[in-house]
């Protein structure tokens, strides 16, 4: 998953850029308004995370344009005073939810998994497909209740495809949404951690949740279990 | 030049309106005066010549008149006043005794000013002013005709001069004492109007010192009696001083409450140094309540505005912006959200404030409710009512005390920002009314808000 962070005062920033490494984002930041349009246009990201008061383009315009010209992401806003007038405008502009500073990174956490489970459509952070559970909360995944042993590649890469179930994701996107931009991108890389991850998942090769599309990329097609 | 003094803006304008308007009424006064001195003069000369005409006798072709008349300054010698009748041809038929000396000058007059001697003309009579041997004189003409014993018809010119000395010695004592007068009604009215600015701008001397006794801290009020136009500006300005005085004061409390707040945690902190394992929590519950704490400030710092006169009436309307952009947060919910709000409802008030209320008091409904949020407003006996409630969990009865205390969470299991409810009952209480929760008709919690109109 990848996630663009708009923040204007630099410990915050790169605090948050820290934490959502750490969990495994690919992140992009942006020190201020101009700069977040231009990252934010460009890029399809899984998420964004704008401050309201940035220089040059203030958040709430920013996630204003940034609807405009067409991009769909969930856009978490931060906002320091708190207010409703605040909070409402820039909900009013396009975004999806907010968090007033300061906050804690369990917090962030929580609304970032909730985002992102909202735009792939899931209501309960616990996906279930048969005997497989994935926990976008805990960031587990088991078969018969037994936790799997997935490295955090492994897992990203399972995370993005199960949260794009039934379209087929091509290496490049995959990548894009999985590594920061300073990693190696070999396209090997993928095909190696697709092979471990079915081979992890499905050891007798019964379930073949991942299929390969000759010449596109890879697609989830296991069904969600109805509640 | 800017003269800064009302006073003396108001005396500049006078002091040289005054002298035209003075100067104008003296013009007309001593016109005035003049006309009628000269109308009684032209009345005495015609008695004068009803006097010559009735001593006058025609004999023959003659006309003789006597030696001596009622009128002594006739027979005076440069009495001042003198007569003499011509005839038609302009041939001096009588003179006066007093005229003797004058005789040459009034044959070259007639000889040389024709234009004043008009055409002879029965009944017709003259007024004019004319030098004669150098003095001023007022003349009267006037022209009469006389039978002959034949029957003829001869028409005689009896004029009358007087020398104008007495009356130009009358006019300029007139004019002196006149403007004596003038001059002393103008500095009468311009010291009046002075005495009178000064009566008239007292008050305004006494706000000025009322006012520095309050700026050095000596009275808090404007407390004297002031005319009706003033005491309106006193009474906006009591306003404004009274208010900015709260103001201060609350100023003071929040700064005192801050200092306060912040030094237990900061104590609690200091206290927990040397023990390394309660070290974390600790620090984590007390920045958490000092960020609390100065978060609870600095909403209360901002959002506050005294104004009354203030009037919002789209409570509706902030309601449902509110709750849109809620729903938006909460969206797998699907909440159903229904709002009644009579059209005569208003508050007297910030329309943040009010944002600030409904939002958190919204926010909580969204958060614990299932399916269904309700909102409704009306005013019962002058007091906006606004009702917020959903179909959650609700309250506890025993609770319900407490969670409206500062910062207090009945759930802490449900991820909040805390101080949302704290803030409510904040705002809510600065404009004089209060907060009470009670169990819904939806089922869940129901908070009613009243608020003073």
């Amino acid at each position: 998953m990848r996630l663009l962070i708009v923040e204007d005062e630099p410990t915050l920033r790169d605090q948050l850029q820290q934490q959502l490494q750490e969990q495994g984002y690919a992140v992009d930041v942006a020190i201020d308004g101009r700069e977040g349009l231009y990252y934010g246009e460009e890029t399809n990201y899984d998420l964004a995370i704008i401050d309201i008061g940035l220089p040059h383009i203030n958040g709430i315009e920013l996630i204003r344009q940034l609807r405009e010209k067409g991009q769909h992401y969930p856009v978490l806003i931060l906002t320091a005073r708190g207010e409703w007038q605040d909070k409402v405008e820039g909900l009013e502009a396009g975004a999806d939810d907010y968090l007033v500073k300061p906050f804690h990174h369990e917090e962030l956490s929580a609304r970032i998994n909730a985002l992102l489970r909202r735009a792939s459509g899931h209501a309960s952070p616990q996906l279930k497909f048969g005997d497989i559970v994935l926990d976008t909360a805990a960031k587990t995944v088991s078969r018969n209740e037994n936790l799997l042993e997935l490295t955090s590649f492994e897992y990203k890469t399972l995370e993005y495809l199960v949260m794009k179930a039934g379209s087929t994701i091509s290496k490049t996107e995959l990548t894009e949404h999985l590594y920061d931009q300073d990693f190696d991108r070999d396209s090997n890389v993928i095909e190696v951690f697709v092979g471990r991850l079915r081979k992890k998942l499905d050891p007798d090769n019964s379930l073949k949740p991942i299929a390969t599309i000759r010449g596109q990329g890879y697609l989830f097609n296991l069904k969600q279990d109805a509640h | 030049m800017k003269l800064r003094s009302l006073a003396s803006r108001l005396l500049l304008a006078s002091a040289l309106l005054l002298p035209l308007f003075l100067g104008l009424t003296g013009y007309a006064l001593n016109l005035g005066f003049e006309d009628s001195l000269e109308a009684a003069e032209a009345e005495g000369l015609q008695s004068h010549v009803y006097l010559l005409l009735g001593a006058a006798e025609l004999e023959g072709n003659t006309l003789s008149l006597p030696e001596a008349f009622a009128e002594p300054r006739f027979s005076q010698l440069n009495s001042g006043l003198l007569a003499e009748v011509r005839d038609q041809q302009g041939q001096q038929v009588w003179l006066s005794e007093s005229g003797r000396l004058l005789v040459d000058e009034l044959n070259t007059r007639q000889a040389k000013k024709p234009a004043s001697n008009s055409p002879l003309r029965s009944g017709g009579t003259q007024f004019f002013s004319e030098k004669l041997a150098d003095n001023p004189f007022f003349i009267f003409n006037h022209d009469v005709s006389w039978e002959t014993s034949e029957g003829q018809e001869r028409v005689f010119r009896f004029t009358i001069f007087h020398e104008q000395s007495l009356f130009i010695a009358a006019r300029s004592a007139y004019r002196a004492q006149l403007w004596r007068w003038l001059g002393a009604a103008a500095a009468l009215l311009i010291l009046m109007q002075w005495l009178i600015l000064r009566w008239g701008l007292q008050p305004m001397k006494r706000l000025a010192a009322e006012l520095k006794a309050i700026e050095s801290g000596h009275h808090e009020q404007l407390e004297g009696e002031y005319p009706r136009e003033v005491q309106q500006v006193t009474d906006n300005l009591n306003a404004v001083i009274t208010r900015e005085m709260q103001q201060r004061e609350r100023y003071r409390n929040s700064l005192s409450d801050l200092a306060h707040s912040l030094k237990t945690p900061l104590a609690v902190l200091r206290g927990s140094l040397g023990r390394a394992e309660e070290r974390e929590e600790q620090i984590e519950t007390q920045v958490q309540r000092m960020d609390e704490i100065i978060g609870r400030q600095l909403q209360r710092a901002i959002t506050r505005n005294l104004a009354p006169q203030n009037k919002v009436r789209d409570i509706g309307q902030i309601a449902q912006r509110l709750a849109l952009a809620l729903g938006k947060v909460y969206r797998e919910k699907d909440m159903r959200f229904e709002a009644h709000v009579n059209e005569d409802c208003s508050f007297n008030g910030d329309a943040r404030d009010l944002m600030e209320v409904i939002g958190n008091l919204l926010e909580n409904a969204f958060k614990y409710g299932h399916k269904h949020v309700a909102l409704s407003g009306n005013i019962e006996e002058d007091v906006l009512l606004i009702r917020i409630s959903d179909d959650g969990p609700g309250i506890e009865e025993s609770l319900q005390n407490d969670i409206l205390k500062r910062g207090a969470r009945a759930d802490t299991a449900q991820t909040g920002q805390g101080i949302g409810l704290a803030m409510a009952t904040e705002i809510i209480s600065g404009y004089g009314g209060s907060l009470e929760v009670s169990r819904a008709a939806l089922g869940g919690a129901e908070f009613i808000v009243s608020l003073p109109r």
